[in-house]
């Protein structure tokens, strides 16, 4: 091989699907199923990841989780401009290092890209999560906060809107994400080291997900049949219900 | 003793024109009684001399500026001149109207001799945007006078004999006397400074007075000359203005910089740190703009503070003109040093700023309380047990073992009911529950059941029903 195609080919940008090596290994994400499917056997660190999906709630955060919590042993976390209040006692179940959280509030999408920039560049923090809203956001500024996720050794974060996924962006590692009642379906849509295409599906915590008290004792079936009036009595609940009783059930104390 | 006489022979002229950029050709006058005090180099080459009547002047320059005398601003910037020149020697102090006089024979160690000290000086002041003159001898009024005659400085700390000599030849106007006694020794045939000092005193008593000989004594040495030196101020204040009132953000660049020099300097000399400054804002219809900088660790930082300045400056719009600025910092505590790490850590980059400069940059551009910490509290009601708490403090609440989402809506938000269902943007489904959450009872009872539901997309909430008012709420999103 000739010395300048060889130097070439080192750069961080151009991957040989028959080179793996060269690649930095990504940092685990706790779900082995997806560790598989991403070439790099895990988070691409230093660098963007994008992940897409069009609500909130729907298990976005869960993935990041157990990635989160070693990071959070390194260095400081960063949450830009979250859509809600990030719930203390939850991050802290989770394993978060609250004394090293730092969450920043911004008046427009110009002030939060302004921050995840300097944050991801400092260099005191591991992962910097930003929330854009359904701002689309142009492709240098992307590229910015890529070069400056590399150059701060950081992980950068970005959540944003599912329809934006056929637009090109910079981010190494875009990800889709997509609701079903017992899962999150994520669609791998660019990852580094490889193509894309991947698709999976990742259970959600069973005690989310599963009921807990057989449906019929629910004291919320008496108390919705009283609301919706004398006429509706004996239809049944739209309630799912899984009929084994589940060990968090005893936080219940019956009404009197 | 060795004593250094800073004069400013263009103070009334440059407490008005120092906050300009070099080579700014605007024509300053500076008029006291309708004559023309000073004037600097613009306004001399349109023809204009010091002396002359303010309508001649105004008659041969083009659009000239005409600024009253304000000796109450050559005092504040005298005075933190002083301070300023603190950094050189303890022994300061405010001499004449004009003048400063800075003992300088014990400090001549440090500065590794007089002419480092002497180009320090003098470098520093021109930074600062003033004029001077020294004069250096071994007693206050001998300094004094060859600083006013604008004598070279000497490389060396020069010996008695050579500063009686130099003095020799100045002229008698220099004298600070009556006019009176300056015309009787002229008329007696004496023309310089030399050949009065030569006199015999007690014949000079005789013929001039007691205050004439003392004041000759104190110029020779003969007699002690004691002086009052300042105490340095506890509190930092500074102001610029301008002549053509600024009225774009940007030209404030400028003017801060020479501030913030000053300010730094200010710190250092006093081994203090600055925990917070305020720039303050004169607009030309008297109203008033401030900026304050928090700082999140005090410090000494030039680079910084300008930085913290430029992005306040960024967001700040000049309704109207300004003409004054002003740095003030009271929030001064002693500078603690700190420990710097003796291997690099190679893992991590090397950081070139600490994170209180990267908070401080964040809460100079997005306001004070945009970045915050949080931390679970011993609390029931879940609105109350996750708090918003400063950079530095701890918690110490233990983990809840029940679910908890890790999203919580700002307010909880109403739900619909319609024929048994519950409805938020989809229709719910509830998944699991009850918990009772029953509490507050001494000030606002609060009993809530709550469930996590799924959305009909598939994402789950944590929603609640109040059994006071018997209404659903969703107050959490499971992420």
């Amino acid at each position: 091989m000739q010395p300048k195609l060889a130097e070439l080919l080192q750069h961080p940008t151009i991957w040989q699907t028959a080179r793996h090596s060269s690649m930095q290994p990504g940092l685990a994400t706790g779900f082995a199923c997806l560790d598989n499917q991403l070439h790099v056997g895990g988070w691409p660190l230093a660098s963007s990841t994008e992940l897409l999906s069009s609500r909130h709630g729907i298990g976005e955060l869960q993935i990041l989780l157990p990635a989160l919590r070693q990071l959070g042993q390194q260095g400081w976390l960063a949450l830009i401009a979250p859509p809600y209040l990030p719930y203390a006692p939850a991050l802290q179940q989770s394993g978060i290092n609250l004394k090293q959280l730092l969450i920043v509030q911004s008046r427009n999408v110009a002030d939060a890209l302004w921050a995840s920039e300097q944050l991801l560049r400092c260099g005191h923090f591991t992962a910097v999560l930003s929330w854009f809203g359904a701002a689309n956001i142009r492709y240098a500024q992307l590229r910015k906060l890529q070069i400056a996720a590399q150059e701060g050794h950081s992980w950068a974060v970005l959540f944003r809107p599912a329809q934006l996924a056929a637009q090109s962006s910079p981010a190494s590692l875009r990800i889709k994400l997509q609701a079903s009642p017992q899962h999150v379906a994520l669609h791998i849509l660019k990852q580094p080291g490889g193509w894309g295409g991947q698709q999976l599906a990742l259970r959600r915590p069973t005690q989310l997900v599963n009921a807990a008290l057989p449906v019929d004792q629910w004291p919320v079936r008496k108390a919705l049949q009283q609301t919706a009036g004398q006429q509706h009595r004996g239809m049944p609940l739209h309630i799912v219900a899984d009929k084994k009783r589940s060990p968090s059930a005893n936080i219940y104390q019956p009404e009197h | 003793m060795l004593w250094l006489c800073i004069h400013l022979p263009l103070l009334p002229l440059e407490v008005f024109t120092r906050g300009q950029a070099e080579g700014v050709g605007q024509a300053v006058i500076v008029v006291e009684k309708q004559r023309v005090l000073l004037c600097n180099t613009a306004a001399g080459e349109q023809g204009i001399a010091v002396g002359s009547s303010l309508t001649t002047a105004l008659a041969l320059g083009s659009s000239l500026q005409v600024i009253e005398r304000d000796p109450q601003s050559e005092r504040a910037s005298l005075h933190n001149l002083a301070h300023w020149a603190y950094q050189f020697t303890p022994a300061v102090c405010i001499y004449q109207a004009d003048a400063l006089l800075l003992e300088v024979a014990s400090c001549l160690k440090l500065f590794n001799g007089l002419s480092n000290l002497h180009a320090n000086i003098v470098h520093g002041l021109e930074q600062l945007g003033y004029s001077q003159q020294t004069g250096l001898a071994h007693t206050p009024e001998a300094a004094c006078l060859l600083a006013r005659n604008k004598m070279p400085a000497p490389k060396t700390p020069p010996t008695p004999a050579e500063t009686r000599q130099r003095l020799g030849s100045l002229p008698l106007d220099y004298l600070r006397c009556k006019t009176t006694s300056i015309e009787k020794l002229r008329k007696m045939g004496f023309r310089t400074i030399g050949e009065v000092l030569d006199l015999p005193a007690a014949a000079l008593g005789k013929r001039f007075g007691l205050e004439m000989r003392q004041y000759l004594q104190r110029i020779s040495g003969e007699r002690d000359d004691p002086q009052r030196f300042i105490q340095p101020a506890p509190v930092f204040n500074s102001r610029l203005f301008f002549l053509d009132a600024i009225e774009n953000s940007q030209m404030l660049a400028f003017p801060m910089q020479r501030l913030l020099d000053e300010l730094c300097q200010f710190l250092r000399s006093r081994q203090l740190h600055c925990q917070q400054f305020v720039w303050h804002m004169q607009h030309i219809d008297k109203r008033y703009s401030q900026l304050v900088i928090q700082l999140t660790q005090a410090q000494v930082d030039k680079r910084n503070f300008m930085d913290l300045s430029r992005i306040k400056l960024e967001q700040f719009r000049i309704s109207t003109s300004i003409h004054t600025l002003t740095l003030k910092a009271d929030q001064l505590p002693p500078a603690k040093a700190h420990n710097a790490q003796l291997f690099q850590n190679h893992s991590r980059p090397a950081s070139s700023e600490p994170l209180s400069v990267v908070l401080d940059k964040l809460s100079a551009r997005l306001g004070d309380n945009s970045s915050y910490q949080i931390c679970s509290q011993d609390e029931h009601l879940p609105e109350l047990a996750s708090a918003i708490v400063n950079t530095t403090s701890k918690s110490s609440a233990k983990v809840a073992s029940a679910i908890r989402p890790v999203w919580l809506l700002p307010c909880p938000a109403r739900l619909h009911e319609r024929q048994q269902h519950l409805y938020w943007h989809g229709a719910l489904q509830l998944l699991h529950g009850p918990e009772r959450i029953e509490t507050r009872w001494w000030e606002r009872p609060a009993r809530r059941d709550y469930f996590i539901a799924q959305h009909e997309s598939g994402a789950l909430y944590w929603v609640y029903r109040d059994l006071r008012s018997r209404h659903w709420f969703v107050q959490g999103l499971f992420s």
